[in-house]
């Protein structure tokens, strides 16, 4: 073995990788949701002014889609449809709805189109699962790829010192 | 009559386009230079009648020509002079005729820079982009003719879409994503032809590098403008929605991000042939899809894409590119064999690898989350949304292992991994953790808290690596370290500017961060002289004004900031008395051809970040509602995406090999 080259033992290590790769985004697709969503440029921080009322009500808007709007969330939406469904929530929060029950009925007035982040059943288990396949398909290849050249690798340069040594 | 003109200008730059490949493909076949120098000039003079096709629209829009259909469709009396010109990239024809005259400046621009050179292969590169060009001209004879005439002519037009007659930015947003997505034709071109001809096995990349990176640069400083037109204009305080739109943008530039670092595993090792041809067949595809997606009505709904035949046509056109790639691929399969090896399982090499590989399942997460409610409709008559929760809670922790890596691989040497070389990852590591520690101190917790560690870990990572190389130049020439650092990009112009690149990434993705997790937002009713608290400011509502425009009514609120402490250090002294530092203007905009007002915000920026001030409403008395969001290192996003583009630039800048 020449000095530089790590040994052996070190070589499942993309394998590996590859593994807890998969399981992080098999963990962070399955997890349940968050009472926050991590909308980019979304969540309103725990700041002096909005109360946890504001919040929880925007976590709930940011998951709906503005019904008249082109891909606007609830939240984030000036519309007038979208601030009386902000009021409606901030209503049916304050008779004390869970956040499950408010989500379920503008669902049962809309259909699942109005949820942003699709349900994880049905069809949407294809959604959500898909870019943890391609991941592994991927990391798959990768760590193939590496075992045929670096096998070479290691043939080559045997031959090259045997040549030389 | 300008009708008439344009037509015949298209229909004289398709016959062009015909010519100049008949003439190639002979002159190519018969080894017959005269031949392939006619076919050159053909490219040019199709330059020309391209030139001259979008000279005449644009003679039509500004001189409000309604008895053109797109000019009676896109302006009207009172669109003021910029956004008529402007309206040329304001729909689908225009953009189409936008699409053809940058490709056909690109061609022009292979067809006389390799006038001598590459001869075996620029014919056939040419011929390609020839290929494409036909396409979208094809395309305005046909289905999206930005000439077509309308007869009895309106007496007005119905006018720009008031979005995107609302702001500067719309001016320079569409055409830097055009440049970047057609100039990805020029590598697949190039590639294309290098496989065809058996020739330029691995230096079809080389070639094209400046090519492929001036695209890359455009396409990226594009979608950060889009990104900030989206801020500065839609009132929501957010500048990404994952709107198919975006990731339509999005997804060719991570594919050719991915391409840009698997080219150099190319060159070093002869190895990923057939990966690379295949990245740059993905790109190309991607950047018509995405024309296909933004551009053929498709996003409103799936049944209104049939409506017109642009969609359709664009579908074919993408299959048929696809099965002409792949034929070609599979032809040469022998010419993409690799042969060449890699030192070790941990190398810099395979760290690379890994960087494509999640590079692609990003872009492939942002594919399927764009097209699976578009397919779910299509197929199963299931209506679905995919939005923001679905690609933040996917990309995220994607985006942050590419941080890593991007951490390590910069700091280590090509080949093996050593544990001497692992001991350069020790001070990036040290300023991260500190990072972190200072920033829990300051109150910041959990995911962000890890993020943030990340993004500084990858930034002081390139840092390190700047040091590292001024330090050592400097010893060697014995010069002081700071000419030493600038030096740098002259000694290795691609190594330098790619960490560059790397910096403004991290700083863009800080802002990301900080911008998601710390944005305080409230809606303020207020009187006028009220004053009003929005974080760190103090706010004045001085009162609201009409404004008549020539296009448009505005209504615009006054709000003035006062310095944060002023009430607590003169309890007497009324609010209405204090000096402002500075007055913002958020106004409603009123368009007559839109029924609903356009909420235009008023942004004040500093490097800690922005103030963002939407007006919502205002009563008869005066009174009004005022959203007020304070929105943390915003600024940040632009600075890192321009400088990513800038680093682009710097690397390809001619003239600077030492």
């Amino acid at each position: 073995m020449r000095a530089g080259r790590l040994p052996r033992a070190a070589r499942p290590v993309p394998a590996t990788l590859a593994l807890l790769l998969a399981a992080w985004i098999l963990i962070t697709a399955t997890a349940p949701a968050p009472g926050q969503s991590r909308a980019l440029g979304q969540r309103v921080a725990s700041g002096a002014q909005p109360t946890a009322l504001d919040q929880q009500v925007r976590a709930i808007a940011s998951r709906l889609r503005c019904p008249v709007c082109q891909n606007e969330s609830v939240a984030d939406s000036p519309s007038e449809l979208a601030g009386q469904m902000r009021a409606l929530i901030r209503a049916k929060l304050e008779e004390g709805q869970p956040p499950q029950e408010i989500v379920a009925y503008f669902v049962s007035r809309y259909g699942q189109w109005i949820l942003l982040d699709p349900p994880r059943e049905g069809v949407g288990w294809i959604l959500w699962s898909a870019p943890a396949v391609v991941l592994l398909v991927a990391l798959m290849a990768a760590v193939t790829f590496l075992r045929r050249t670096v096998r070479q690798g290691e043939a080559a340069a045997d031959g090259a010192e045997s040549v030389t040594g | 009559m300008v009708s008439i003109l344009g037509t015949a200008a298209i229909a004289t730059a398709l016959l062009l386009a015909l010519v100049g490949l008949a003439y190639l493909l002979r002159g190519r076949a018969r080894d017959d230079a005269d031949l392939v120098r006619r076919g050159h000039r053909a490219v040019v003079a199709l330059l020309v009648a391209l030139t001259a096709a979008v000279a005449l629209l644009e003679v039509a829009l500004i001189g409000r020509d309604f008895s053109v259909r797109y000019v009676a469709a896109n302006i009207n009396t009172a669109t003021p002079l910029p956004f008529r010109i402007v309206g040329l990239w304001g729909a689908l024809e225009g953009s189409i005729l936008l699409w053809a005259w940058v490709q056909a400046g690109y061609a022009a621009l292979v067809a006389i820079r390799y006038r001598s050179r590459h001869q075996e292969t620029v014919p056939l590169a040419l011929a390609v982009l020839l290929g494409i060009t036909s396409f979208f001209l094809l395309l305005m004879l046909g289905p999206a003719n930005p000439f077509a005439r309308i007869f009895p002519p309106p007496p007005e037009g119905r006018g720009l879409n008031p979005l995107l007659q609302n702001h500067p930015l719309m001016a320079v947003h569409p055409p830097f994503l055009y440049l970047g997505y057609v100039g990805f034709s020029v590598p697949y071109a190039f590639a294309t032809a290098a496989l065809l001809t058996r020739s330029m096995r691995d230096q079809w990349m080389t070639v094209t590098r400046r090519w492929t990176v001036a695209a890359w640069s455009f396409l990226g400083a594009g979608i950060v403008l889009g990104a900030w037109w989206s801020y500065e204009v839609l009132g929501w305080g957010g500048y990404w929605a994952w709107d198919p739109v975006e990731n339509a943008a999005l997804m060719p530039w991570l594919v050719a991000t991915a391409f840009l670092h698997s080219v150099v595993v190319q060159e070093r090792r002869r190895l990923l042939r057939l990966w690379n041809h295949a990245l740059v067949i993905v790109t190309f595809l991607l950047t018509l899809f995405g024309t296909f997606l933004t551009r053929s009505g498709i996003l409103g709904s799936v049944h209104d894409f049939t409506q017109s035949l642009v969609g359709p046509i664009f579908l074919l056109f993408i299959g048929a590119v696809l099965t002409f790639s792949v034929g070609v691929l599979l032809l040469r399969r022998d010419e993409v064999r690799d042969d060449g090896t890699l030192p070790a399982y941990l190398s810099r090499e395979s760290l690379f690898l890994l960087n494509n590989v999640l590079l692609l399942v990003l872009a492939a997460t942002v594919f399927i989350g764009t097209t699976f409610p578009l397919l779910a409709e299509a197929v199963g008559g299931v209506r679905l949304s995919v939005g923001p929760p679905y690609f933040n809670r996917l990309t995220v922790p994607l985006a942050l292992a590419l941080l890593v890596l991007m951490a390590t691989a910069t700091l280590l040497p090509w080949g093996p991994v050593s544990l001497s070389a692992l001991r350069r990852l020790a001070s990036p590591v040290v300023v991260s953790l500190g990072c972190v520690l200072a920033l829990a101190g300051a109150g910041v917790r959990g995911f962000t808290l890890g993020a943030f560690g990340v993004i500084a870990l990858a930034a002081a990572a390139q840092i390190a690596e700047f040091h590292r190389g001024a330090r050592g130049l400097g010893r060697a020439e014995g010069r002081p370290y700071l000419l030493a650092l600038p030096a740098l990009f002259g000694a290795n112009s691609r190594r330098y500017a790619g960490y560059l690149a790397h910096l403004g990434l991290a700083l863009a993705l800080a802002g990301v961060a900080a911008s998601s997790a710390y944005r305080a937002e409230n809606d303020h009713a207020l009187r006028r002289g009220e004053t009003f608290r929005a974080g760190r400011y103090l706010l004045r509502y001085d009162g609201a004004a009409l404004v008549r425009r020539p296009d448009r009514l505005e209504v615009v609120a006054a709000v003035s900031i006062l310095p944060s402490g002023a009430l607590e250090a003169s309890p007497g002294r009324p609010a209405a008395a204090v000096p402002a530092l500075a007055t913002l203007y958020p106004s409603e905009r009123f368009y007559p051809q839109q029924r609903t007002p356009i909420p235009t915000p008023a942004v004040r920026s500093t490097w800690r970040g922005d103030l963002y001030l939407v007006l919502l409403a205002v009563a008869p008395d005066g009174s009004a509602v005022v959203k007020a969001i304070v929105n943390p290192l915003v600024p940040w996003i632009w600075t890192g995406g321009l400088l990513m583009a800038l680093a682009g630039v710097a690397s390809i800048w001619p003239g600077r090999r030492s």
